[in-house]
C-alpha cells in the first residue's frame, strides 16, 4: 500500500478537495461525506475503496448511494454546505470511537461511520 | 566444590541434606542461597560448562499439534541452562494473572501476586535488574522524554519491562558455585530416574548416569526438580518404578497444561506522522526499559480476554523480519548468524523522527489446556531415559483475544485521533481458529507440574512439593498455574527463591 497518494486534507479543505484515483478508478465525488478525512491520510484511494467493497461485502444492505448518503448526512439526507457536513461527519467518527461503534472491515479498525464513508468513496467510483 | 560425575567411581552414593536437579535459573538461584549454611547441598546438572551437541541431543523429541520448535534447541543443556542463550526480557506477572477467571479454565493460583513481591524483589538481584519497580510513572518521573501513546489508562496501559543484560548464570555465577564449600556442584550428572519408597510417600535417592558409562547414586532429605517444564514432567512420568504411571501423576496431571507464549506478528499501527515512540523502543543490547501496550484488567474482565501485550517495531523493518519459527533451526551455528541477522535489523530503531507505520507484535498466554502436553516417547535417548514428546495444542480463546486486543488498541487509536489500526488477514475471520505458518512461541514452557491445593486438579502444592510426596519438589516454569504475558524467567526465580525458604524453615525445624 503507498501512502499519502491522498493529498492531505483537512476537515476543512476535505469539502473542496477532489481525492487523487488509482488509474482506471473514475474522479471522485467531492462530496465530504465519501471522503474519510483522517483515513485519507493513512491510506490511498484503492485501499479505500477495497476497505468500502469489503464493508458493502458484509453490509449488503448498504449496497445504495443514497442510502449511504441519507445515513451520512447530518439531517435525515436533507442537502447542507460542506462544511457542515465535514464537522458532523468528524463528530460522529469520534462519537463512533468513544463508544466502541466500530467496524472491523479488512482489518482496519475504523468507526462505523468513515466505514460508511469508504463504502461510499467506493461505490461513486463505479 | 565441582566434580565431574565422568571421573568419579562407578556407582558411587553421594549424599547430602538437600539435592537439586538442573543447574538452570532456578537451580543455581536456589543454591546461592544455601552458600554458608551448615548443609551440604548436592547440584545435579546434566552437561559441563560448555555447549556439547551431544547433551543437547538428550533432549530431542517429537511435536504434535501447533507447529514448534525443534525441542533440543528450546533449552540449553548445561551449567546455566537456558540463560545461555535468553534476551533478558523480564517483568512481573500481573495482579490478574494469578485470580480464578471464570472465562480462563483451569485458571487461579492458589498464592497472589502479593505473596510473591518479596520474591521478585529479591529476584532482580540475581537477573542484574534495576530496582523492583514496574510502574509506567516511576520511570516517566526520571524521564519525561518517555511519552506514552494518549490512550484511556483505564483500558490500555503501560505494561514496563525491564532487560538484563542479559545473565548469562553459568559465567556469571560458575566461580560462585564452584568455590562454595557447603555447595557440590555435579556435572555430567544427568538423573534418570527418581526412586521412590515403597508407597510412593517419600523419595529415597536418584540415579545419575552419563556418557562415560557411570551411574551414580544420589541419597539426600530433600529432592528439588529443577530441569525446566518439559524435563521435570518428563523425569516424573519417567520414574515409574514405584508408581506405574509416574511420580505425582496418581491423577494424570503430569505433563498436562503445557503452556508457552504465543508471540506472532498480530496488527499494524499508521500514523499521519511520524514517531519515535521512544517509551516502546526497544535497542537490544542497551535498553534498560521500555514499554508495551497492555490491557487492563477491567478491559479483560469485561471483553473475556486473555492477558498479552502488544510491542512495536517499524514496519519497514518488521517486513524484512522472517518469523522465529522460520529461523530458529536445530543447527546451532545457523540458528545464532539468523537471531544476529534479526537483531541487527531490530537495531535499526533509531530514526530520530520516527516511523509512521508499525508492526504490532504479541505476547500473550495460552489458556491453560489439559489436552497441550508432554508425555512420554517409546524411543529411549543414549542414557535409556524415554525421550519427551509434545502435543502443543491451542484454543479459539487465544485467536479471539489477539483479535480483540487489537481491536481495543484500534478503537483508543481512533478515539485519540493518533493513528489506525490493521489486523493482520489471519485474525480477519472471526470464526477461522486457524493459525498462520508463522505462529511460534517464545521458546517458554511452562504448567506441567501445576501448582494447587487439590490433588486432582494439580501436581504440586503451593509451597511447590509433590502432593503426597514428603520430600519432592519442584522447581520452576512447570509449577505455573496460569502463564501472564511476561516471559517467564523473573518469576521462575522468584518462585525458586520462595521455594528456597520454604525449605529453610523446614530443614531448620
Amino acid at each position: 500500500m503507498q501512502r499519502r497518494v491522498f493529498v492531505k486534507l483537512s476537515a476543512f479543505t476535505a469539502a473542496v478537495l477532489t481525492l487523487p484515483f488509482v488509474p482506471g478508478c473514475k474522479p471522485a465525488a467531492p462530496d465530504a461525506e465519501s471522503q474519510p478525512v483522517f483515513f485519507s491520510h493513512l491510506a490511498d484511494a484503492k485501499t479505500i475503496a477495497e476497505t468500502g467493497k469489503a464493508y458493502i461485502a458484509t453490509h449488503s444492505d448498504e449496497n445504495n448511494v443514497d442510502k449511504l448518503k441519507k445515513i451520512l448526512l447530518p439531517q435525515k439526507g436533507i442537502p447542507a454546505d460542506q462544511d457542515t457536513i465535514s464537522r458532523s461527519l468528524a463528530g460522529r467518527i469520534a462519537n463512533d470511537f468513544n463508544m466502541g461503534n466500530t467496524a472491523t472491515v479488512n482489518g482496519w479498525v475504523l468507526a462505523a461511520t468513515e466505514a460508511r464513508q469508504c463504502a461510499l468513496f467506493y461505490l461513486l467510483q463505479l | 566444590m565441582h566434580i565431574d560425575a565422568r571421573n568419579i567411581e562407578n556407582h558411587t552414593l553421594i549424599e547430602g541434606d538437600i539435592c537439586i536437579i538442573g543447574a538452570g535459573a532456578a537451580g543455581i538461584s536456589i543454591a546461592l542461597e544455601w552458600i554458608g549454611t551448615p548443609y551440604r547441598v548436592i547440584l545435579l546438572e546434566g552437561g559441563g560448562f560448555e555447549y556439547e551437541a551431544k547433551m543437547q541431543e538428550l533432549y530431542r523429541g517429537k511435536t504434535t499439534g501447533q507447529r514448534y520448535y525443534p525441542l533440543e534447541s528450546a533449552r540449553l543443556h548445561y551449567f546455566g541452562g537456558t540463560t545461555g542463550h535468553w534476551a533478558g526480557f523480564c517483568a512481573p506477572l500481573d495482579e490478574i494473572d494469578f485470580k480464578k477467571r471464570d472465562w480462563v479454565p483451569y485458571s487461579g493460583w492458589p498464592i497472589q501476586r502479593s505473596e510473591l513481591d518479596p520474591f521478585y524483589a529479591r529476584a532482580q538481584k540475581n537477573l542484574d535488574l534495576g530496582s523492583y519497580e514496574y510502574s509506567f510513572p516511576y520511570y516517566h518521573d526520571k524521564d519525561k522524554s518517555l511519552v506514552p501513546l494518549p490512550f484511556d489508562e483505564d483500558t490500555v496501559f503501560n505494561k514496563m519491562w525491564q532487560f538484563s543484560p542479559p545473565s548469562r548464570f553459568g559465567a556469571k555465577y560458575r566461580d560462585t558455585i564452584v568455590n562454595a564449600s557447603n555447595i557440590h556442584l555435579y556435572t555430567y550428572a544427568n538423573v534418570c530416574n527418581i526412586i521412590a519408597n515403597e508407597h510412593t510417600s517419600e523419595i529415597k535417592e536418584v540415579t545419575v548416569k552419563n556418557f562415560a558409562g557411570k551411574e551414580h547414586t544420589v541419597r539426600a532429605k530433600y529432592f528439588i526438580s529443577a530441569c525446566c517444564a518439559i524435563q521435570n514432567a518428563r523425569l516424573l512420568l519417567a520414574s515409574n518404578q514405584q508408581a506405574p504411571k509416574g511420580l505425582g501423576n496418581d491423577n494424570d496431571l503430569v505433563g498436562r497444561f503445557f503452556m508457552e507464549h504465543l508471540e506472532i506478528k498480530s496488527a499494524e499501527i499508521w500514523f499521519p506522522e511520524p514517531d519515535p515512540l521512544k517509551l516502546y523502543a526497544l535497542d537490544f543490547g542497551k535498553t534498560k526499559y521500555r514499554a508495551e501496550l497492555g490491557i487492563t484488567a477491567k478491559k479483560q474482565e469485561e471483553y473475556k480476554i486473555l492477558n498479552g501485550t502488544a510491542s512495536f517495531t517499524p514496519l519497514e523493518i518488521a517486513r524484512t523480519q522472517p518469523a522465529f519459527i522460520d529461523i530458529w533451526t536445530k543447527d546451532q551455528k545457523q540458528r545464532e548468524k539468523n537471531m544476529s541477522n534479526y537483531s541487527k535489523k531490530e537495531n535499526d530503531f533509531k530514526s530520530t523522527k520516527g516511523f509512521s507505520n508499525f508492526q504490532l507484535f504479541t505476547r500473550i498466554e495460552q489458556a491453560p489446556n489439559p489436552n497441550s502436553r508432554v508425555t512420554l516417547d517409546t524411543e529411549n535417548d543414549e542414557l535409556g531415559m524415554p525421550r519427551a514428546m509434545l502435543h502443543w495444542e491451542l484454543t479459539p480463546l487465544e485467536k479471539r483475544s489477539i483479535r480483540t486486543i487489537y481491536e481495543i488498541i484500534g478503537q483508543q487509536a481512533g478515539i485519540s485521533e493518533k493513528g489506525r489500526v490493521r489486523l493482520l488477514e489471519y485474525l480477519w475471520d472471526e470464526n477461522d481458529h486457524s493459525w498462520p505458518e508463522f505462529t511460534g512461541g517464545g521458546w517458554h514452557h511452562m504448567g506441567t507440574t501445576r501448582m494447587g491445593t487439590d490433588p486432582k486438579q494439580s501436581v504440586v502444592n503451593p509451597d511447590c512439593k509433590v502432593h503426597g510426596i514428603d520430600n519432592l519438589y519442584m522447581a520452576g516454569s512447570s509449577c505455573y498455574v496460569t502463564a501472564g504475558a511476561p516471559n517467564p524467567t523473573l518469576t521462575l526465580v522468584a518462585l525458586s527463591l520462595r521455594l528456597s525458604d520454604h525449605l529453610k524453615k523446614r530443614v531448620n525445624g
